[in-house]
């Protein structure tokens, strides 16, 4: 897994690159932490994750709890496996995926 | 049918998914099969090697059984373990219609696994934890 992340004033934007797994999630969860403070506005470009897992969703979620107080998050170019993990997930109804 | 035993840690995953992978090659299945056997596979591993086994215990391991039955397209992935008993498909289900303020965090895991194969079971035998799950190849 790569992350790629670009900062601009409170804005967060986030690209990952890989696989969300019980393996790497912990990774990224703290690549998140460390830059989540002050940040009103949180994007992710999921063009190039190829997979998720539970540990993954886990650390989408906590984000999306973090987000909700300080601002909003939003989920950008989901590709169909990952998708299908969110719908059956009922990620899809509480996530702002465009 | 193929075995691989490996320690009950979570650091083995990609062996584990490299097992399950590789003998499926010849059989040229679709990405989203692939995707949903992968994710089965992990959930149940790390739930496994998580709750059914002390962290460091040098002589705990899990072996992995795999099985595709070409005349009628099943696949059978069987792991079996020497861990505490321990049946991962009494977790009950999260609730998935709640808010997000309102989910928990976590839970998901085996969940996900029963989602992505048609048939899974759980049995304690001879002081050995024994789960199975079946995926049709459709």
């Amino acid at each position: 897994m790569n992350i790629e992340k670009k900062i601009e004033g409170n804005k967060l934007l986030v690209k990952i690159n890989g696989r969300l797994d019980t393996n790497t999630s912990p990774e990224f969860e703290k690549e998140l932490k460390n830059d989540l403070p002050g940040i009103k506005e949180l994007i992710f470009d999921f063009n190039d994750l190829m997979y998720i897992s539970s540990s993954g969703l886990r650390v989408i979620l906590s984000t999306e709890k973090i987000m909700n107080k300080q601002g909003n998050m939003i989920i950008k170019n989901v590709n169909d496996l990952v998708m299908e993990v969110f719908e059956v997930t009922g990620f899809i109804d509480i996530l702002t995926i465009e | 049918m193929d075995k691989l035993i490996v320690p009950a840690k979570t650091e083995k995953l990609n062996k584990v998914l490299n097992f399950i992978n590789n003998q499926l090659k010849t059989y040229n299945f679709s990405k989203k099969f692939e995707t949903q056997l992968e994710l089965a596979t992990e959930e149940i591993f790390v739930n496994i090697a998580n709750y059914a086994h002390e962290k460091d215990s040098e002589n705990s391991e899990i072996a992995i059984y795999s099985f595709f039955n070409e005349d009628y397209s099943i696949l059978t992935v069987r792991f079996v373990d020497n861990g505490i008993p321990f049946n991962p498909l009494e977790e009950k289900d999260p609730d998935i219609t709640l808010s997000s303020e309102m989910r928990e965090i976590g839970g998901l895991g085996i969940f996900l696994a029963r989602k992505n194969v048609d048939e899974i079971n759980y049995q304690y035998k001879k002081g050995r934890n024994i789960l199975t799950f079946k995926k049709l190849l459709k």
